[in-house]
């Protein structure tokens, strides 16, 4: 690279992880291990009928006979399921409402920038814009500890809850929905969530109802040993709207902490969903020791005609991330999107993509992927888009470039595009690189110096993603990059 | 997909005794696939095509040694039961394999019953030879190119298990021509090819389909300034079957290597490829690029197509393409509105999608593109 140093270059990748600390609070947190009395005590304790306490047995007892898949990019040591505690949380009985909740929570959430009042303006944004107010979904550990906006919501028809509230208060709809999309055997990691999810949000729009603000699920993991298992499922009804978005940290330890989710969006005629997500668990330590395992399921389906998904992700955080988010193409001229950015640094590794399978007529797909790498991390594409016989003139357009920063770092792509229609169009295009001199040669040419021209440039290779994420999230998005990044680009 | 039943694999081929060239070291061979290099279930890289047909031990032609023929061709070309290539077979055979990653590759070698030499000395600049079918069943082709000589080889291959070895030393020049008529049976073909400093290898495959037929090439950039270019054209009707599997390994820093596959699939015609570009720590100013682009004219007609990047070096310019399409319909159009019917504007432009990658007249009659 023409006039930087390699010593500016490690700098830059070198940020802080800011949401590190650990909240010091009591919580009730089962011992560790897996069996089907955890099973049994994680259902019970949330007081759930008797046909979810089956359905999570029946979950249980398939992920018995399934195998870790191993065939990502990534190594990790072999996971000892009987090491991790299934359920935390904060001790005594579930607050009713947010002034109920124990003010060292809420002060964890203030410090991370999550507002919990209704009034309060959002974080990254000036003080003196005024933003339109998102409605937030906290979760704590296993449970959710409160939502905002409720009153408005529902007003407007919209159901936003913690999945255990709707279980109780909706469970026609969630019985109906659950497991639709990810069934509960669909993979290992689905199957543990399916068994031992604590909590997440529920999300219903009903008919004709754009959702009058943006909805958000903060997730924070406090406990020391235990993993996070949470289960969101949205729906959208016929001609519904509903923009989602999802944010994750975890404090800073020397153990790796499981992490596995289940996501599941259905979309009706019409409808639309927008999900968008900044991940920001732990990643580890300059050296790898540490961080979370993020092994994730989430997938869409667009089950109505023209209906819409779109998947935004800015993956900067976890050791270790294994997520695909995909949609299933059902409806006629349905539309699916993935947009991505993943950024991986010192030992961090990261398998993510996407997955498209076109069923229905004139179905289309777009998918842009960025993946920068720096220090000796390793992040790569895996993607699958499908045209099934019946996806008469479907089409997909495809993006997956990666630019690479120092050495020892590593970008891999592997694009599976499988046809069987005459009529469809698949279009993929990769490239991979590294900051180019001439680029970083303009910037300096006027003054602008290399870590500022670095970091404009890595801007400037997201664009395309960050401009799909809703304006609160985008701010977020690129001040985590600049911070990722710190002192690793010259 | 079908399981391959490793178990009796490997029983069949520890009964198995040699005939053809006993004196070759076949432990390591075996004992390699016994440590599990045959495919296992749900093996990525037998995705798309059943493996099983391919390692069905049931038809052994070792008999066959004695009506070994090597074809006529000026000097160069030798058979590997010659005194005089003995030293050469046992410095180069599988020097360019990867038997692990290869293992019909490795059963072929246990089983090997014809096997030839060219061998190019330094300096030579041979014009062309050509090798048609050889005759035997699992067939050894050992190319060894000396320094800075040149050769041109074409090739002529169907239904066989055929292993082509080719060795370009510093400075040398191969050209390698390979035509695949269509096969009925089920035809399994490995080209693994080291390029020395400054070698340069290219490839022009002209393939149509067999029953079952699988083309892997492997392809090492061994040196500074070694260049490959590879290019391959397909024509698949009826129910052919062709799988391409392509590894390019930047081994070594500043080696180039581009690739561009175009195929034309039509009937119940299955077409898969697989091309992976791998660039290996310390293989810095790396520049490579592959473009695979299939038509699909049938409603029936299958194709899987994935080109994979795996990189560990940052200053790299690395690139892939891959599109699944049909004929335009503005240029069908255009060639209707002048008179030009349907079924002959179809012929034109499918005939100018392939000829991008094609440039030999033997490959244009292959693949009946003939202008």
């Amino acid at each position: 690279m023409a006039g930087t140093d390699n010593n500016s270059l490690d700098g830059l990748v070198g940020g802080d992880y800011a949401a590190g600390f650990v909240t010091d609070i009591e919580a009730d947190t089962l011992p560790p291990g897996l069996d089907e009395d955890v099973v049994r005590f994680i259902s019970a304790r949330k007081d759930e009928p008797e046909w979810l306490t089956q359905w999570r047995l029946d979950a249980y007892h398939g992920w018995l006979d399934m195998v870790e898949p191993r065939w990502g990019q990534v190594q990790f040591p072999a996971i000892d399921y009987q090491s991790i505690s299934y359920y935390s949380a904060p001790s005594g009985d579930q607050p009713k409402t947010l002034d109920e909740v124990d003010p060292e929570i809420l002060a964890t959430y203030e410090k991370l920038g999550i507002p919990l009042h209704e009034q309060a303006a959002l974080a990254g944004v000036a003080e003196t814009q005024q933003r339109p107010p998102v409605a937030v979904d906290a979760v704590f550990d296993s449970v959710s500890i409160g939502t905002t906006f409720k009153e408005t919501l529902r007003e407007a028809g919209v159901i936003f809850c913690s999945f255990a509230e709707a279980v109780h208060d909706h469970p026609d709809l969630v019985r109906k929905y659950l497991g639709s999309v990810v069934p509960r055997g669909d993979n290992f990691f689905a199957a543990l969530n399916s068994a031992v999810f604590s909590d997440g949000s529920f999300v219903y729009v009903p008919e004709n109802t754009r959702c009058p603000m943006e909805l958000s699920t903060y997730f924070r993991i406090n406990e020391r040993n235990t993993g996070q298992f949470e289960r969101t499922l949205i729906i959208a009804e016929r001609g519904a709207y509903v923009s989602y978005l999802e944010g994750c940290t975890a404090p800073m330890r020397d153990e790796n902490q499981l992490h596995a989710a289940v996501v599941e969006l259905i979309a009706l005629d019409d409808a639309e969903i927008k999900y968008s997500t900044v991940q920001n668990w732990y990643p580890g330590d300059e050296d790898g020791r540490g961080g979370i395992y993020n092994f994730v399921t989430k997938r869409g389906v667009c089950r109505g005609d023209r209906s819409k998904i779109s998947w935004t992700q800015v993956e900067t955080g976890s050791a270790i991330t294994w997520k695909y988010p995909s949609v299933v193409l059902r409806g006629d001229d349905s539309v699916g999107q993935f947009y991505s950015v993943a950024l991986t640094n010192n030992h961090q590794q990261a398998d993510t993509g996407t997955k498209m399978v076109h069923l229905g007529k004139n179905t289309r797909s777009t998918i842009i992927s960025k993946g920068i790498s720096a220090g000796q991390s390793s992040n790569a594409y895996r993607g699958l888009v499908r045209m099934n016989p019946g996806a008469e003139k479907a089409r997909n357009y495809t993006q997956c470039d990666s630019l690479l920063i120092g050495e020892k770092c590593a970008a891999h792509t592997f694009p599976y595009i499988e046809s069987r229609r005459p009529d469809g169009i698949v279009e993929h295009e990769a490239t991979t690189s590294r900051v180019s001199d001439d680029q970083l040669f303009l910037c300096r040419q006027r003054g602008i110096d290399p870590e500022k021209a670095v970091s404009m440039i890595v801007n400037g290779f997201c664009k395309d993603v960050f401009r799909e994420l809703p304006m609160e999230f985008a701010v977020e998005a690129g001040k985590l990059l600049e911070v990722s990044l710190e002192g690793a680009v010259g | 997909m079908g399981l391959v039943d490793a178990a009796s694999v490997i029983e069949s081929l520890e009964a198995f005794e040699p005939r053809y060239l006993p004196w070759l070291d076949r432990r390591d061979t075996l004992a390699l696939l016994k440590d599990g290099a045959l495919p296992r279930p749900n093996s990525e890289a037998w995705k798309y095509t059943d493996p099983v047909p391919f390692f069905d031990p049931q038809d052994d032609v070792s008999d066959r040694r004695d009506t070994t023929t090597i074809p006529a061709t000026p000097s160069h070309t030798v058979g590997f039961e010659s005194d005089t290539v003995r030293e050469l077979v046992t410095t180069y055979i599988n020097q360019a394999v990867d038997q692990r990653r290869y293992p019909l590759a490795a059963i072929s070698y246990l089983k090997i019953d014809c096997g030839v030499v060219i061998h190019v000395k330094p300096g030579d600049k041979t014009e062309s030879i050509e090798l048609g079918e050889l005759d035997g069943q699992f067939q050894r082709v050992l190319v060894i190119v000396e320094a800075e000589a040149r050769l041109e080889l074409i090739e002529t291959t169907t239904g066989s298990n055929r292993i082509v070895e080719c060795f370009v030393a510093p400075g040398a020049k191969l050209r390698h021509r390979r035509l695949q008529p269509p096969g009925t049976g089920v035809d399994y073909n490995l080209v693994a090819i080291n390029i020395a400093e400054n070698g340069s290898y290219s490839l022009s495959q002209y393939s149509t389909g067999a029953r079952l037929r699988r083309n892997d090439i492997s392809v090492n950039i061994l040196g500074t300034g070694a260049e490959a270019e590879l290019t391959g054209a397909w024509q698949l009707n009826e129910a052919l079957h062709l799988d391409n599997q392509i590894s390019v390994n930047h081994m070594f820093a500043g080696g180039t290597s581009r690739q561009h596959f175009r195929g034309n699939v039509n009937d119940r015609a299955k077409s898969i490829f697989n091309g992976r570009i791998y660039i290996a720590p310390n293989a810095q100013q790396t520049n490579a690029t592959l473009t695979n682009r299939n038509l699909v004219v049938s409603s029936e007609a299958e194709v899987y197509t994935k080109p994979e990047l795996e990189i560990y070096a940052n200053d790299v310019v690395c690139s892939h393409g891959a599109t699944i399409g049909q004929l335009d319909t503005d240029a069908l159009f255009y060639f209707q509105s002048r008179g030009i019917g349907e079924a002959d504007a179809r012929a034109i432009l499918i005939k100018g999608f392939l000829n991008e990658v094609v440039s030999h007249a033997d490959g244009r009659t292959l693949l009946g593109i003939e202008t």
